[in-house]
């Protein structure tokens, strides 16, 4: 199986935190019935870029049925002889995709100044299913950072 | 924790690195961060049909493993994608 490795600072605008959940990056499987795969999350870095301060960050990974407005960004292949992947990462959405109710699977506060990180031992990664739209979606918010969040994870499939 | 399902770390400035082992709920999926001296009860239970740890929100609930979820909703997928129906 093939690694990939998506940051929201590969391509497209970061966007401000709100005290709403903005969607950092997100992984959904291919629109097309031949391309559909599953996708398996198994390592995720967070943190807030902007000028450290005391305040709460929360993140997040859930469930999504759609894509949203995003930037579509190219996984970057752990090994270069890899084929493109086939699930279809996106970026620093504009408009937020429509999230699953109650399907958090890592939530996490932190301090802005402090990042987090999550590696999953084998057999224990995030699926994503080779359903049509369907996928993960890293998020974040803050009830006073509105500044940017980095984001990266990487997947195989 | 024997045989962690993940790991995780915060880093912070003022308190250094924090680590804690996690697992991976069989049922949801849900990722529970396994604090050092935390009940057993707390953190969550185990499915004994499926002999994997399963999450406080899942425990007393039906057995419903997360990959059989996946093959069905891609089961109901592929039909409304070929067929027009489920």
């Amino acid at each position: 199986m093939a690694r990939y490795s998506v940051s929201n600072g590969s391509s497209g605008t970061m966007q401000a935190n709100t005290t709403t959940y903005k969607t950092q990056i997100s992984l959904t499987a291919a629109t097309g019935g031949t391309t559909l795969r599953r996708g398996w999350v198994y390592d995720l870095n967070v943190g807030a870029d902007g000028t450290p301060a005391d305040n709460a960050m929360v993140y997040k990974v859930d469930r999504q049925t759609t894509v949203g407005t995003a930037t579509t960004i190219t996984a970057a292949p752990l090994d270069a002889a890899d084929a493109a992947a086939l699930l279809v990462s996106s970026a620093n959405h504009t408009a937020e995709p429509t999230v699953t109710a109650s399907t958090q699977l890592l939530e996490v506060a932190v301090n802005q100044r402090a990042s987090y990180r999550w590696v999953a031992a084998p057999g224990s990664e995030l699926i994503v299913p080779a359903t049509n739209v369907a996928g993960l979606g890293l998020r974040s918010k803050s009830p006073a950072y509105t500044g940017t969040v980095t984001a990266q994870w990487q997947f195989y499939e | 924790m024997l045989r962690a399902g993940g790991w995780a770390c915060i880093t912070d400035p003022d308190l250094g690195v924090k680590q804690a082992d996690t697992f991976t709920c069989v049922h949801c999926q849900k990722v529970t961060h396994v604090r050092a001296g935390a009940s057993p009860y707390e953190l969550g239970g185990h499915c004994r049909l499926c002999d994997a740890l399963i999450c406080k929100e899942c425990v007393g609930k039906e057995c419903t493993p997360f990959m059989k979820q996946v093959e069905e909703a891609e089961e109901r997928a592929f039909r409304m994608m070929n067929y027009g129906s489920v």
